[in-house]
């Protein structure tokens, strides 16, 4: 019951807040008149070189994953956009459309062309002029539990996703259909609530058929600049909905990460990032409690040139069973728009006698103009 | 239904509640740069508060967009970008994370500094990255040149008085004595490095080149002749060449960038090696836009 009033809320409010949007005054179109300083040849150029139709045309850009791989044994079932087999691997092109679609409201759609298959990996609007410093995003998400999950594959300075991530929020990520509604607060740091209310489908925890069974998820991120060069961000999530293995069995997530950022110019930096996670699900006859952890470090010693090792825990329901592995990784920046990275992942899991050893060799490249992504 | 017609109602109360925030008395500018930080305190003086994001010893093609940066435009009642595509690496996330509309691009409280410029570089043909991280829109390195600080105190005093009229004599008054005190400044500038008109030079990135456009003087080429690629070693070997052929004696540096490259080429050639700040408190004791260009002019006057 509570479930539904917060949903309740959370409607209530993202509908309350569509009537204070204020309408924007457009800037002027006319400049007025002025006087230009003595200056040969002046030219007005202002009006940006880009032509016509052409300067209303959408941010279209690819980014591109190749990647080589070693294992010992190849892994068994879907694994995403992690490389999947001894010998070549296309990881994924993410084609991005992105646009500001009105004084409203921005447009952000991911399609994830696979080697054998198109996915939606991510396609959202995102509100721009709601007040009370709220903003809701609504469409496909990657769910805002923790970092990692988040970030496209791009972004996670390794060749494939921790184990720990994938082992509790999926192979493929946790990405669902839902909406978003999230919150700055008017503290003196960086402090941001976010709520989702998402489609339940889920293949890692939630895969209720009942059509009333959503998921919630709750995220609380900190940010705090330590120094100008320092920065430490702090969250907490949460995510709650029912898991299908009977009528009304619950899977609940918990994760809370860190990350810190040391970066005193732009030939040398530290990230420093740790999630954990802990997962309570109700089984057939039985509550399964797991837990795990993973650290990555990447040190960036020179203008084009990162090192890093992670570090992933996982400890799984039956008795003191757990796994554990470390991957070093060495990556080469060319260009904002082409790397060449190497990584190793050694994994030993408790109860098999032999280690497995993997190692990539991957090439990302991106073309267009790829914004940003968030911090 | 009880229930929640009862949060339905609890909320709308609440919204009563929250009023907007009294926006205090002064308005509160975020310009990207040190340098448009600079020229928004000379025009908006007292009546202002701005702040900078960008420090004048980082490179503002490379900035991170931290979290603090988003907490400054969530609060700004007035961005000034520099525009040409420097920003485009940062901004438009944290514009989009602000969640503060009179701030986001064509809204009042957005203004691009360029406005009115005539920007230098601007690539001729195709476009592709194949000539390194290039700005389509012209280079942006433009406010090293006091002619266009004058156009760019122009445009920050027009948009303080319209978003603040209360004010606008004093922004006014600012405005006409600034432009008076460069006006002043820029014909003894180019008397005190008259004899560099017509010199050759080699910069390390594009940084300079509307420095060297209004003094005369001539950048012969650039090391990193890619933008945001390093020089190839066959690039380096052609410059060194070309500096002992035309008996360039000058290097400069902007101190952002990695002077190493610069300094191999110096050691090897004999040309000297400048590193200068490109920006507003790029060094300690540059605090104001005319202390830059003063420092920039004193340090070429004693290199050649």
């Amino acid at each position: 019951m509570l479930r539904r009033e917060l949903l309740a809320v959370i409607f209530c409010v993202c509908f309350l807040s569509l009537f204070f949007v204020k309408p924007l005054k457009a800037q002027e179109q006319e400049i007025p008149e002025r006087k230009i300083p003595e200056k040969e040849n002046q030219v007005l150029l202002w009006k940006v070189p880009q032509k016509g139709a052409a300067a209303l045309l959408p941010n279209i850009s690819l980014i591109g994953s190749l990647a080589g791989a070693y294992f010992r044994d190849d892994p068994v079932g879907d694994q995403g956009e992690n490389p999947s087999r001894t010998g070549f691997n296309f990881q994924g092109a993410e084609l991005a459309i992105q646009s500001i679609i009105d004084p409203y409201v921005r447009g952000d759609v991911f399609l994830l062309f696979l080697e054998d298959a198109v996915e939606l990996e991510e396609g959202f609007v995102t509100t721009l002029a709601l007040p009370w410093n709220l903003q809701i995003r609504a469409g496909k998400l990657l769910a805002r539990f923790g970092r990692q999950n988040t970030q496209h594959l791009e972004q996670i300075d390794f060749a494939d996703y921790s184990r720990a991530n994938r082992y509790f929020l999926g192979a493929e990520g946790f990405g669902e259909l839902g909406v978003e509604l999230s919150a700055l607060f008017p503290t003196p740091w960086f402090s941001e609530i976010t709520f989702e209310f998402l489609q339940g489908v889920n293949e890692a925890n939630f895969a209720s058929d009942r059509k009333q069974d959503f998921v919630y998820l709750g995220h609380w991120k900190n940010a705090v600049d330590v120094t100008s060069d320092l920065t430490l961000q702090a969250g907490l999530s949460g995510a709650f909905g029912y898991n299908g293995t009977d009528r009304g069995n619950h899977t609940q997530i918990y994760g809370t990460d860190l990350y810190l950022r040391w970066r005193p110019s732009a030939r040398q930096g530290l990230k420093w990032q740790t999630e954990y996670f802990l997962r309570r699900k109700e089984d057939v006859g039985q509550t399964l409690w797991e837990g795990g952890i993973y650290s990555q470090v990447i040190y960036q010693f020179a203008r084009r040139w990162e090192a890093g090792i992670r570090a992933d825990l996982i400890r799984f329901p039956e008795e003191t069973l757990s796994q554990w592995d470390f991957s070093p990784v060495l990556s080469f920046l060319a260009s904002e728009f082409f790397r060449v990275r190497a990584q190793y992942n050694y994994v030993n899991t408790q109860g098999t006698s032999e280690a497995q050893h993997e190692a990539f060799l991957q090439v990302q490249f991106s073309m267009g103009p790829h914004g940003a992504h968030i911090f | 239904m009880k229930n929640e017609l009862k949060i339905i109602f609890l909320l709308l109360s609440l919204g009563l509640w929250i009023q907007p925030v009294a926006a205090s008395a002064k308005m509160n500018v975020v310009t990207t740069t040190s340098d448009l930080a600079a020229l928004v305190q000379e025009i908006g003086g007292d009546d202002v508060s701005v702040k900078g994001i960008c420090r004048g010893n980082q490179d503002p093609h490379y900035l991170e967009p931290k979290p603090s940066y988003t907490l400054m435009l969530n609060r700004a009642d007035l961005l000034i970008m520099v525009g040409a595509q420097i920003e485009i690496g940062w901004l438009p996330v944290l514009l989009t994370q602000s969640r503060n509309p009179n701030i986001q691009p064509g809204s009042l409280g957005h203004l691009n500094a360029s406005q009115g410029l005539r920007l230098l570089e601007i690539p001729e043909g195709p476009v592709d990255r194949s000539q390194g991280d290039i700005h389509p829109e012209g280079n942006p390195h433009y406010w090293l040149d006091p002619h266009n600080g004058l156009i760019i105190a122009e445009n920050i005093s027009r948009k303080l008085s319209e978003l603040d009229p209360e004010h606008a004599p004093s922004y006014h008054l600012r405005l006409k004595d600034f432009q008076k005190r460069l006006q002043k400044k820029i014909p003894q500038w180019k008397k005190a490095i008259s004899h560099l008109a017509g010199k050759k030079i080699v910069t390390h990135h594009k940084t300079f080149t509307y420095l060297a456009d209004w003094t005369g003087i001539i950048i012969s080429d650039v090391i990193e002749n890619k933008p945001g690629i390093p020089p190839s070693p066959s690039h380096i070997h052609a410059l060194m060449n070309e500096i002992q052929r035309d008996k360039i004696s000058l290097i400069l540096v902007d101190n952002q960038n990695d002077p190493k490259p610069a300094q191999k080429l110096g050691k090897e050639t004999g040309a000297k090696v400048l590193v200068l700040p490109s920006s507003v408190g790029g060094t300690e004791d540059v605090k104001t836009y005319l202390d830059l260009l003063d420092h920039l002019v004193i340090q070429l006057m004693e290199a050649l």
